[in-house]
């Protein structure tokens, strides 16, 4: 009788024990996944310069990006009273080159300067220069004159489906620009530096 | 041994304390908390199981890639070749799919970042970088947790666990979108740093170079006692609906909560 109690007692005292030692719940279920990812995008200014050809008084210009960026790039005919310039409708080809406001806009992208294309330059925009207006110096002399090509570049900007666009109101202030990568400007700004001047005899009769 | 000393009362009671002592050792070990790299402390069990998956194009094949598991984000945004274009709205299509056996709650947090290389550039300007949600009406934006780097947002509705076939597989996994566009502003083509007042004034784009990062992690938590299981592990009080969707969320401490410390 003895002896039943004994391991009846026992028996529960390790049942209570082992009751006891079962973990209680420490923590909720969850879960999670991440992930993540960059990607590196560039800045720059826009440079171009103009190459400038021609006999007589026809002028071929064509202006070519300097920089790596992207630009959109127009140009503006400076000339004297009296003169005028017309496009040269049948070797210029007239969807590339567009006069609005006194400047002729490139309607393409100018890709960034690469060996590897074309599209860094333009096609050519021919201007015939009627130069009856010049200003007579005497029979048959007619003084000469200048004709100031100035090249304008702006960073190619896109709208939200893509579409890209240039902020001309950014443009102006690159136009003067000497050096590549960051903007030097110096106190003395030279006036001119990027305007070429050409001088066209006049006097052909 | 001879049967008296083995039913000996002193040896029973002997016996059987050091059987308590072994039993009351068993399971007495707890665990310590361990802290990731990112601060955080997250327990995971199988039972219950989301994935993040991209919408990756190949082949002119779009389909959606798990990306959780040392996948990248953003690895196939730009075309090949192609440079970012600032300003244009690309395509980025993020989704959660709960791929485990229990219904769940999920959360999602959005961390927009500048990088210098791999290291976070604190100077500039997460707002810039403009990441939408696919269809922001299923989504309960936290605002007193959200900030212009980091933000995070409730799946309003419980996620369902998948249908499984007899063989415990899934049947068919259901995406639920995330994120649907990515843009950067044109602002950054205009934010310049000028060093020098005279000669020569150097001045450079602040975000040339730079990357933005974007990370986005999923948290799921079980329905069963979410109340209490909202507050546990993720902090916050779920204020949900009589069908069990959240309607808001609010945090421990504020004015309305009254059940602290259940």
């Amino acid at each position: 009788m003895m002896k039943k109690k004994m391991i009846s007692l026992v028996a529960c005292a390790g049942i209570l024990v082992a009751g006891l030692s079962v973990k209680p719940a420490m923590a909720y279920f969850t879960d999670y996944a991440s992930a993540s990812g960059s990607i590196e995008i560039a800045v720059d200014d826009t440079h171009s310069t103009v190459e400038e050809s021609g006999e007589g008084q026809q002028k071929i210009i064509v202006i070519d990006n300097d920089m790596a960026t992207k630009a959109f790039v127009r140009v503006q005919v400076v000339l004297p009273e009296g003169i005028t310039a017309a496009v040269d409708g049948e070797k210029t080809s007239e969807e590339d080159w567009t006069l609005k406001d006194g400047y002729y806009y490139y309607n393409k992208v100018l890709e960034g300067k690469s060996e590897a294309t074309t599209e860094d330059s333009t096609s050519q925009l021919i201007l015939n220069i009627d130069a009856s207006g010049a200003v007579k110096t005497g029979e048959n002399e007619y003084a000469d004159f200048n004709v100031i090509v100035i090249p304008e570049s702006a960073k190619v900007l896109y709208d939200t489906e893509g579409n890209p666009y240039a902020d001309w109101s950014q443009a102006a202030q690159y136009s003067n620009v000497d050096s590549y990568g960051s903007q030097d400007e110096e106190e003395q700004t030279t006036s001119g530096d990027e305007t070429d001047n050409v001088e066209v005899e006049g006097g052909n009769e | 041994m001879n049967k008296n000393f083995l039913l000996n009362k002193t040896t029973i009671i002997a016996g059987s304390a050091i059987a308590l002592l072994a039993i009351s050792a068993v399971g007495s070990t707890r665990a310590a908390l361990t802290q990731t790299e990112n601060m955080q402390y997250n327990l995971s069990v199988s039972d219950l199981s989301v994935d993040l998956y991209e919408l990756q194009t190949k082949d002119d094949k779009a389909e959606y890639v798990s990306v959780s598991d040392g996948g990248k984000l953003l690895s196939t945004l730009v075309g090949e070749g192609e440079n970012f274009q600032i300003g244009k709205t690309y395509a980025e299509q993020t989704a959660f799919s709960n791929d485990g056996n229990y219904d769940a709650y999920v959360r999602v947090i959005i961390t927009k970042s500048w990088k210098d290389g791999t290291v976070k550039d604190t100077t500039l300007d997460p707002a810039l970088i403009d990441v939408t949600m696919s269809d922001s009406g299923a989504w309960y934006k936290d605002e007193a947790a959200s900030t212009q780097e980091r933000e995070v947002y409730y799946y309003k509705t419980v996620v369902a666990a998948p249908e499984r076939d007899e063989d415990n597989n899934i049947v068919a996994l259901d995406y639920v979108p995330i994120t649907s566009t990515i843009s950067v502003k044109n602002d950054v083509t205009q934010i310049v740093t000028k060093n020098g007042t005279t000669g020569n004034i150097t001045t450079t784009y602040d975000y040339d170079g730079k990357s933005f990062d974007l990370d986005i992690e999923v948290d799921a938590l079980q329905t069963h006692n979410a109340a209490d299981a909202a507050k546990a592990s993720w902090g916050v009080v779920l204020n949900l609906d009589s069908d069990g969707s959240i309607s808001s969320v609010s945090h421990l401490g504020d004015s309305e909560d009254t059940n602290l410390g259940e």
